[in-house]
Order: C-alpha cells, then structure tokens, then sequence
C-alpha cells in the first residue's frame, strides 16, 4: 500500500523541537509569532530515466516556513542582553541543523516498503529570510527552508527478490 | 519460426524486460544452497556487447562476403554499488579479498527476454538462454560519495559443454524461477 509522504514528512519533522514545540500548519498560512507552515512543492519527480531494473530515483520537496517575532532594536554588545532577532535566527538554524544531523546518521521519513531513501537534504545552507512584514504587530519575519528528499522508487522494479 | 514480441505493435519495449541473472552455488560444510541475483540495481545504462570476430572477403566481382567467426558477449554494470543485502555484491568482495580469482568462473548466467511471453498471463513462460560456466570479474571498487564496485559479465556461449548456451523459458520473475530447456524435435 502507498504511503501519503505528506503524513510521512509530517510525522518525521515532529521529531524535531523546532517543529514540535510550536504550532504546525500546512498549505494553509497563519501568520504569527512561532508558527510554522510546511509547503508542499514536488512529489514523486523523477531525476532521471528509470535504472536497468524498472526501478527510479525520485524527489520529494517541501518548504516549511517559520515566522519569528523582530526587533527593531541595533544589535548591541552587552552581556547579559539577548539580541532577539539574531536568536531567532538561531532557533530556525536549529531545524536546518537538525535535518543535517538526521541525514549523517541515515534517519530518513518513512515512505513505505516500496521506496527506499537515500538521503535528505536541505536547498540552502541557512534559513533563507523571505521577507519581513512590518504592518502587524509585533512584526514579523518569514524565514523558510527547502527540504528535499531523495528517494529509490522500486514500485516498477520488475523483479522479486 | 521464432515467437512474436509480446508487445502491440509500435509498441516500445521497457528495459527492464531485457534481465541478467546470475546464478552460483553457496557451500557452507556439507550444505550447499543455490543463490540467484538480478543484476542491474541502480545501473542507468547496461547493454550486452556481442564483440563479433568478423571477416569480410571481396571476391573479382566485388562482391562481398562477410563471415562471422565468433561472438564473445560481455555485459557491464557500472555502477555496481555496493548495496546492503546484495548477495551477489557480498560474494565478489569476499572473492576481492582473498584475490581468489578462479572462483570468478563459478557462474551460471540467464539472460531473459521478458518482452517474448509464449506462455499466458496467468502461466508466463518468457523466453531465456541460459549460460554456464560464466564469468563475473570486478574492475574497480570506489567512486565519490557511494562505493561503486563495477563489473564485467562474461557469457560463455555454452551450456553444460554443449557448445552452445541453453535456450528456453522461465517462469515467472522473481528468484525462484525454474527454466525449462526448450525441447529439440
């Protein structure tokens, strides 16, 4: 039986603190301090004609977007004083690194028997910072992070081991 | 008169129709165990190169004639990955290790024209030949990100020493497959 990858990807990254320790919204945006919102982008895109044996790699992508409250505050260098924005940053890096840490130690979402994954990766090396929107309060920053995961799809493997 | 391809016409044959089986025997004390192997896992591009000896004579008219001595079919597989539960993989680095190469000569090989169905959808007899006395050599180990282990499949052009390979069908597609010899009349 096929697996919804959407639920698979769902319940891997509630594995992560960033993810679960806050709310989580997909396709569908909620603006507000701390939410998170997984977007989908492809599903089952195939890198490349099918191997000898029928069976083919493919690649999952979502984006998950995170929106963190800001300062308008200059970064200052006091001890004991928290820069906002810059901690911010750090939290979201957190999932960025978590997904790295995930990948190097082959912990992988579960697609089911009929595809094997071979890795996930992030699109960029940080948190990309999309934009900030200044006409709500507190304003907002949207940072968001592309995932994807690299999939053997052996569905129309021909052979039965 | 030879089978018709089991495809509707125009209709393209996949890749995957055309498999390479190895076969070999596995001995642990008195207890021997036969292994079979698809070959192709994670290979975009395998052919089987025939490497024909051909000689071509032109006669005074100018006529040509062109005689085939011999084929010597060859089949790569690269890349070859080194993949958890590839037995076939276990076996040739075992063999890499010890460089006991005479055991490189141990194999049985099918070649299966899955795309050739004289049987039915529900009793599938695919037309094969079956090769022994095979040869499967490996010609490098390592790559970049993934341990690739290529290797070169040696077909023997025989059978049981018949002098030619063993042609017939198998019967289904999965490891456990029997082949059943064409019957000569």
């Amino acid at each position: 039986m096929a697996v919804d990858k959407n639920k698979a990807m769902i319940a891997y990254l509630l594995n992560c603190d960033v993810i679960n320790d806050h709310p989580l919204f997909f396709n569908f945006i909620n603006v507000k301090n701390d939410n998170n919102q997984i977007l989908t982008q492809s599903s089952d895109t195939a890198l490349h004609i099918p191997y000898v044996d029928g069976s083919v790699s493919k690649a999952y992508t979502i984006t998950i977007l995170l929106f963190k409250s800001i300062s308008q505050n200059a970064v200052v260098k006091i001890e004991g004083y928290d820069d906002e924005n810059v901690d911010d940053f750090a939290a979201v890096q957190q999932l960025s690194d978590w997904i790295n840490e995930q990948n190097q130690s082959h912990i992988y979402p579960d697609f089911g028997d009929k595809c094997i994954v071979d890795s996930i990766e992030l699109l960029s090396d940080i948190p990309v910072l999309d934009g900030i929107d200044d006409s709500v309060n507190p304003p907002l920053a949207q940072y968001s992070i592309q995932i994807r995961v690299q999939y053997l799809d052996t569905t129309n493997v021909i052979w039965n081991a | 008169m030879p089978n018709q391809f089991s495809l509707n016409a125009g209709q393209r044959a996949e890749r995957k129709l055309l498999i390479t089986v190895a076969e070999w025997t596995e001995t642990v004390g008195t207890t021997s165990t036969q292994m079979r192997e698809i070959l192709g896992t994670r290979t975009e591009d395998s052919s089987i190169d025939y490497n024909s000896d051909i000689e071509t004579t032109t006669d005074i008219r100018g006529i040509n004639y062109t005689d085939v001595n011999r084929t010597q079919p060859q089949q790569e597989f690269d890349p070859f990955l080194v993949l958890g539960g590839s037995k076939l993989g276990a076996l040739l680095n075992d063999i890499r290790r010890r460089n006991a190469i005479s055991e490189l000569n141990q194999f049985t090989v099918y070649v299966i024209t899955a795309f050739i169905n004289s049987g039915s959808a529900q009793q599938p007899a695919y037309e094969a030949e079956c090769h022994t006395g095979c040869t499967i050599t490996y010609t490098a180990i390592g790559g970049d990100s993934n341990v690739n282990f290529p290797i070169t499949v040696y077909l023997s052009n025989d059978y049981n020493g018949s002098g030619s390979p063993a042609t017939g069908t198998v019967n289904k597609l999965t490891d456990d497959f029997e082949f059943t010899r064409d019957v000569t009349v």
